[in-house]
Parts: structure tokens; sequence; C-alpha cells
């Protein structure tokens, strides 16, 4: 093997504000990458037109990141705030305005489909944003535009979201073919292709021809998970790949620490609350909570008040929409989008503890970092998820709202003695520890 | 020469033919051609079901009989068999045949035309032998057909009771019964036939224009593809099953620059009303290829393009013409113990891999793509011309001469 390895940044390029996920995942190897210098770190994206892999230069992305998840601003955008509720309202007038059979007639799924072209339709101006900027700025500012110099004896890994773009990985296999470099794909997960149920329409497919093309031509795959690999070698074998070479990579959950904790205006200094951090999604299962929350008051248990935290995601307009309506919940369940990890810290340092009651994961990332930050977490049997919690959390059926309502009761009492036994047992993991298991794996 | 007159009776015609039953039928008339000294064959069918591909002596159905194949996709051979007695137009016209053409031999192919036919023969002022051409043991065949289209069971068991009844009657009273397979020999004595002929499946052999060629050499460069495995068949109901068990939708196993190509209605149905959530049938696309109903000519190219044929049928009587095709073609080849139902003697040939299991059969795909192309010695080589029709029907014709 050379020295030489390539890194697909595709992904992040124009991502802005707080990372998750998989730009947290690319984001941290990368800057591991580019410190170790037992490398040539080298990065390639897809070409605009998607016909090509190109070179590209990242030290201004990597600025640009460094400064943003270092930023000491409290406020959030609102600027950018104002103009999305500017453009819902707008919606929302035009759609009300609309004869009342014709509104009658639009299904949920008509407005799914809606919001997906949408979101592609701003995605599409962005790249095209970028492609203009390019073309208007001065030549020593402008990414590198040469095609991407894969050797036979280099490594090309990709860890982002290479299923946004088919042609990246097609690209990339044909690659291989002509070339014969090494060829290393991280899998967050599978878990379009095997719960399809939880994602709107439209993902499925550049999925799974996505993870058809990283088995058959991948000389390993790393998984962020055991589960996780559990399910690639599953799908292996429904795709009748004859043998796939995998590696488990545990991934980092170290608190921002370098960043001052900031209160959000929504919640009182001397609160009390519990936390659930993630994508506001149909598989983050929220919507047993609001079950849980129901049956509390229904059974007149008290609880605390629920924040969620995370950006709109798949198939959960309703939950959020009787979550903020029904009087039941309107002041005991708040829902915080787009805030800074400044403020998410202080979420998390102040808390009682937190709940992540999904349904299924790669790996379940909000649970180490809830342990990271020394805060007991409640999560589900499921998947993934009692492996991420390694002992240290409570496990619950994810449809069972009894069951979690009856261990919110069990725990919440006891948080003060369960944080400290994780302050104490709970070593959280550096992502240096991850690179080096990718590193070993590659 | 055999100093006969034969009619044959089909339910399809054979001008045009280009699958299984009908090519089968068109070789039978070749052969008769040149060994008999009359031979017709008249075609009973549905202008729906066969809108060209027909001659001027076959009998077109008419009227609400018409009407009624129209959406008869899988039953309409029943209805035609039906018809010839029942419907009072068609069974004028067949009687009329008969009165005129007054054979010594009634070939029936297929039992079908028989479910009719068997009342008209009392009205004959002669009495012609009859010789049931078996391509199959045909009402376990019809009555897996009706179930697999979810046909009403109450009429789906009436549609198999009459043919089963018309096939045990045809094989019990025929002079010569003449099967595809020895299995299905065995099967016709134990319902009563006095004797039987094999005259396995064969091939015409093949030959592919230049422009045939050069057709699948753009295809294949259009496609990317390096070389091909091809599965050539039509919608019966053995060819879908035996590609999903042996090969299925899961193409994990092959390269990008390999791929699978299907030819012939089996890949239309194969690739057509896919689940939308199946992640293997949603992927099978990147190296699987339909390419349809093909012409003759372009069919024979494909053959000559292609680096391997696959024969992956795991049930049904009868012997395939594809299997006949694959040894005469001189290709790698990858196919079940029962593709070679038949042409058992074949087996040991060098470029032949024989599995049954899932798992060894796509490896064995796998691994004749990687191989180079085959080159068969010549005496190898003149062993497979064994398969061509002429050699596969002369029981069938020593059978006919002896009556």
């Amino acid at each position: 093997m050379s020295k030489t390895i390539w890194m697909d940044v595709s992904d992040l390029l124009d991502w802005s504000g707080h990372m998750t996920g998989v730009q947290r995942v690319m984001y941290e190897i990368m800057t591991c990458l580019i410190e170790d210098s037992a490398y040539e770190a080298r990065f390639f994206k897809l070409s605009f037109n998607g016909k090509a892999l190109v070179e590209c230069d990242v030290t201004d992305m990597l600025a640009r990141m460094s400064a943003q998840a270092n930023e000491a601003s409290t406020a959030p955008d609102d600027a950018t705030e104002g103009r999305k509720k500017q453009i819902k309202a707008m919606v929302r007038k035009a759609y009300f305005a609309l004869p009342t059979g014709v509104r009658q007639r639009i299904t949920t799924e008509h407005k799914q489909k809606a919001k997906h072209v949408a979101h592609t339709a701003l995605h599409q101006a962005k790249q095209l944003k970028h492609q203009f900027a390019q073309m208007a700025a001065k030549p020593g500012e402008q990414e590198y535009a040469k095609p991407a110099d894969f050797r036979q004896d280099d490594t090309v890994l990709v860890v982002g979201k290479a299923w946004d773009d088919i042609r990246l990985v097609d690209l990339l296999a044909e690659g291989k073919r002509a070339v014969g470099y090494r060829y290393v794909t991280l899998v967050h997960d599978l878990i379009p292709v095997f719960q399809p149920h939880l994602f709107g329409p439209g993902l499925f497919n550049p999925y799974a021809q996505y993870l058809f093309e990283a088995l058959t031509n991948c000389d390993r795959i790393l998984c962020v998970s055991k589960n996780t690999e559990k399910d690639v070698q599953q799908l292996a074998a429904i795709l009748n790949v004859p043998h796939v070479e995998t590696a488990v990579v545990v991934l980092g959950d170290t608190p921002l620490t370098e960043i001052a904790a900031v209160r959000p205006n929504e919640v009182a200094a001397d609160e009390p609350f519990i936390l659930a951090v993630g994508t506001v999604e149909a598989r983050k299962n929220h919507e047993l909570l609001y079950q849980a929350y129901k049956l509390a008051k229904e059974q007149g248990k008290q609880l605390p008040r629920l924040i969620i935290v995370g950006s709109p995601g798949w198939l959960t307009n309703d939950f959020v929409y009787i979550a903020a309506h029904d009087p039941d919940t309107k002041d005991m369940i708040t829902i915080l989008r787009h805030i800074p990890d400044a403020q998410i810290r202080w979420l998390y340092e102040h808390c009682l503890l937190t709940v992540y009651p999904s349904i299924y994961e790669g790996w379940g990332l909000p649970v180490r970092e809830s342990l990271a930050y020394g805060k007991h977490c409640i999560t589900t049997t499921v998947a993934s998820l009692p492996e991420a919690a390694g002992g240290h959390a409570s496990l619950v059926s994810p449809y069972d709202s009894g069951a979690f309502l009856a261990q919110l009761l069990t725990d919440i009492p006891k948080a003060p003695q369960l944080n400290k036994a994780i302050a104490c047992t709970y070593v959280p993991n550096e992502w240096r520890s991850t690179y080096a298991m990718v590193k070993k794996a590659l | 020469m055999i100093n006969k007159k034969i009619l044959m009776l089909s339910t399809y015609p054979i001008a045009g033919a280009d699958t299984g039953g009908p090519l089968r039928v068109k070789a039978i008339y070749e052969m008769y051609k040149k060994h008999v000294r009359h031979v017709k064959h008249v075609a009973i069918f549905s202008g729906h079901h066969h809108p060209t591909g027909y001659a001027a002596s076959d009998i077109m159905l008419e009227g609400k009989l018409a009407d009624a194949l129209e959406h008869a996709h899988n039953h309409g051979d029943y209805l035609i068999g039906k018809g010839i007695y029942e419907d009072d137009a068609l069974r004028q016209r067949v009687l009329d045949l008969l009165l005129s053409y007054r054979p010594d031999i009634i070939e029936i192919e297929q039992v079908f035309p028989y479910i009719g036919l068997r009342h008209l023969l009392k009205e004959l002022p002669f009495a012609p032998k009859l010789v049931h051409s078996s391509h199959n043991i045909e009402y376990p065949m019809k009555d897996e057909i009706l179930a697999m289209t979810h046909f009403p069971i109450a009429e789906r068991k009436a549609i198999v009771a009459t043919v089963r009844e018309a096939e045990e009657e045809l094989t019990k009273k025929a002079d010569l019964v003449v099967v595809v397979t020895k299995a299905d020999g065995e099967r016709s004595l134990a319902m009563g036939a006095k004797k039987y002929s094999v005259a396995r499946n064969g091939v015409f052999a093949i030959s592919a224009s230049e422009t045939a060629k050069q057709y699948w050499q753009h295809y294949f460069e259009k496609h990317e593809i390096d070389r091909a495995a091809i599965f050539i068949g039509s919608a019966h109901p053995p060819n879908i099953f035996g590609f999903k068990q042996m090969i299925g939708y899961g193409m994990g196993f092959l390269p990008a620059q390999h791929k699978i190509i299907l030819a012939g209605d089996v890949g239309t149905n194969l690739m057509s009303n896919l689940d939308e959530e199946d992640v293997a049938a949603q992927t099978a696309h990147r190296r699987l290829l339909s390419v349809g109903r093909l012409p003759q000519d372009l069919l024979n190219g494909l053959i000559v393009a292609a680096h391997t044929i696959l024969l992956p049928i795991t049930e049904g009587g009868g012997s395939n013409l594809k299997t006949a095709e694959a040894i005469v073609a001189g290709k790698h080849i990858v196919a079940t113990t029962k593709a070679l139902r038949s042409f058992e003697e074949y087996q040991s040939l060098p470029n032949m891999n024989v599995h049954d299991a899932p798992n060894d059969f796509r490896a064995a795909i796998a691994a004749s793509l990687d191989l180079p192309a085959i080159s068969l010695p010549t005496k190898t080589a003149e062993e497979t011309q064994k398969v061509l029709w002429g050699h596969c029907l002369t029981p069938m014709l020593e059978g006919v001469k002896a009556l």
C-alpha cells in the first residue's frame, strides 16, 4: 500500500452549521488523517457535472468548519430562521388559498414528495451557487479542477453520504477496475433498505444502489458497530455477494469541551428537564415519548419538561403539530431546532438525564454523547443501541410507552446517583482512537 | 418416402415460430416434408394471440369464440379445443378440412385440439390413425399456470379435469405417442399408452448474419459488457421459477463488466412488477439486462456473442429446446441436472458445468465468465451436432413409418 490516502469530501465542501452524524465523522477522520505524518492525505470530490472525480484543496473548508465548531456566538442565525418562517408562512397561505376540494385531494404523500422536490432543488441551487462562485473566484482561490490522480497502490476512503449521488460510487468502481487501488468505505447504517417504512419516498433506491456497489467493489467495509457489521453481512447474503471483508470502528464521543456552554432562552436556568438529541424523524420515535407523557398525565404522574433538540426529518409533521398543540403536552414537550453547539452543550450539562427511544440505529452516537457528558440515558433494546450503551444505560422496548414511562419514573429520582456512576466508570472514546481503528483497517 | 397423408393440428401457427412449442412443431413439419408424401399443418388459432406469422391455410377463430380468447392468455388452447366441437362455425371448418383432406394420420400437437376433435372423429366416414405428439404432460402444467395467475379455483379445476380426461383418452387411443423425454414416456405408459417414441427437442443450426453480430457488438459496447451469460426462454413457469431459485435477483456475485442477459419473455416477466422495496430486485439491473423477444437472427447473434449459456431449470416435464441450442452453440454452459433431462450424455462435455445448489450455480456462472472462450475438440463438436432436429426427430419418423 502506498502512503497516499484519498478521502472523499463531497459532503463537506458546502456544509455549514452544526455538524452531526456523518459530517462529524468525516470531519474528525479527515483532521486526524491530515495530522498523520505517516500518510500523504489527498482529497477528492465528484465534479459538478458528475462525470469525473476531481482533486480538491480543503484548507479553506477546514478553517471554516473549525471556526464554526468553536463559535462562541449564542444567538441562532436569526436571519436564516426569519427567512425560513417567512417561506413557511407563504406556503401555508398559498395552501389555504386553494379551494377546499383541491386541498382535500392533497395527501400526506403529495406533501412529502413536494418537500423532497424542494430539498433537491435547494441542494442543486447551492451547487450552482458554488459553481458560479468558483467561476468568479480569482485563480488562486479556485479549487483544483484536475482529475484525482489515483494510483494502483493508493487507498481510496469514502466516509460520507455516497448515496446522495450514485455517480460517485459508479466512478469509484470504474476507477478501481481500471487502476486497481484499494477501496474502503465506511457504512454508517443500512436502515433505508432494511426499514424503508421509516423514510419517505425516494431514499430506498439510491441507498440500495450505493450499498450494492460498495459491497461488490470495496476491499473492505468499515462498520460503525457490530450490529451494522451483521447488517452488512446480511445484505451481502441477500445480494449473493460471495465474500465481504468488514471491520468495526467505534466512533468518538468526546464532548465539545472547547466551547463555553450557553443557556438557550427557551429553558430557565433552574428548570429540571430531560433531553432528547437527534433528528426529529419517525425513526427516532419521539412519538413514544409523547405517548409516555400522555400516560403520565392519565395516571397523575409528574414528569419534568422534555426538551427535544434536532432538525426536522422524515415523517414527523403530524407528531410535531400534535405535540405542540395538545393541551397536555404543549408546555411539557419543547422542540428546538438549529441551535448552536454551545447551547447543546449547556443542555447536556444541565439535564437530569437523556432519552433516546430510537427504533433502529447504525450505532447510536447520541447515547454515547450523553454518557460522555456524564448523563444517564434511557434508550432501547433494538439494533445497535445495547452495544452503544455498553451496559451504562437503561434499555426499554421502543414499542412500549408504558415500560418507557415506568423507566422514566424509576430513573429520574435516581438521576444524580446514576450520573455520578457514569462519570466514574464511563471513559469517552477519543476520535483519535476511531482514527487508529480506521488506519488499522485500511 | 412414407406414402401416407399426415394432417398436423396445433393451436398456434408455426410460420413465424420463435418459441419452444411452435419451433418443435415447425421442425416436425419440416422433417415430414422431406420424408412423407403428403403433409399438411393447420393451426387453429386466435388472431389476438398471433396477429402475424400464420399461413393462409391456418384457421383463425371468428365471432364469439375469437372474442373469448382476447383475454384468455393462459387457457386459450383449452378454449380452442372445446370450440372445435362446441362452436358451430369452427366445427364446420374443421370437419370440412378433415373431409376434404382425408388424412391417413392425424397428428395432434399438445393434446388441446383433441378436446373437441375426439367428438368430431366419431362423425368421420373414415378412421385415421392418431399420433399424440406430446410436448409435456399437460394437465398438471395447466393447473400450475392457472394457479400462478390466481384463476378462480372452481373454473381452474374444471379446466384441468377436462384436459386430463382428453390427455388420458388420447394417450390410450393413439396409435403412437411421441414424447420428448423417457420420463414422459413412462408416464404415458402409466396412462395407458400402447407404446411411445422419444423424440427429444433439438435445435436448428445456429448461424447469425453480420448485421446481427454487429448489433450485439454495439450493444455490448454501449452497456460496457466484456462478457455475458445469457438465459433465453419464454415466460413458461419452469423458466421463471428456475431463474429465481438458481440465480435470483441478487447480482452481487458478478463484477460490473460481466452481465447476465435475459432474452425472450422470461426476461420481460422477471423484470416487470418488481417489488419497489426489495433491495435485490431494485439493484439487479446493475448486472442483469432484459432484451425481450428477438427475431431468430438476432437471437442467434446473441448466442454467438455470448460467453456462457445458462440453463437454470428446476422443474417441469418435457425437455428444453434451449438445452439443445446450448449444446450445439459451443459456449460455456451452466445447467441444472433437470435442464439436461434427455441430454444426459452431454453432462461430461468439457464446457458443461452442472450444479443443483444455487450458491454453486452462481459461483459457476462467475467462474465461467473468468475463463477464456471454450474451444471444443473436433470429436466432441461432432457429438454435439446430434442435437440438431434432424437427428432428434428420427425416432418419431420411424414410429410414424411403422403405422
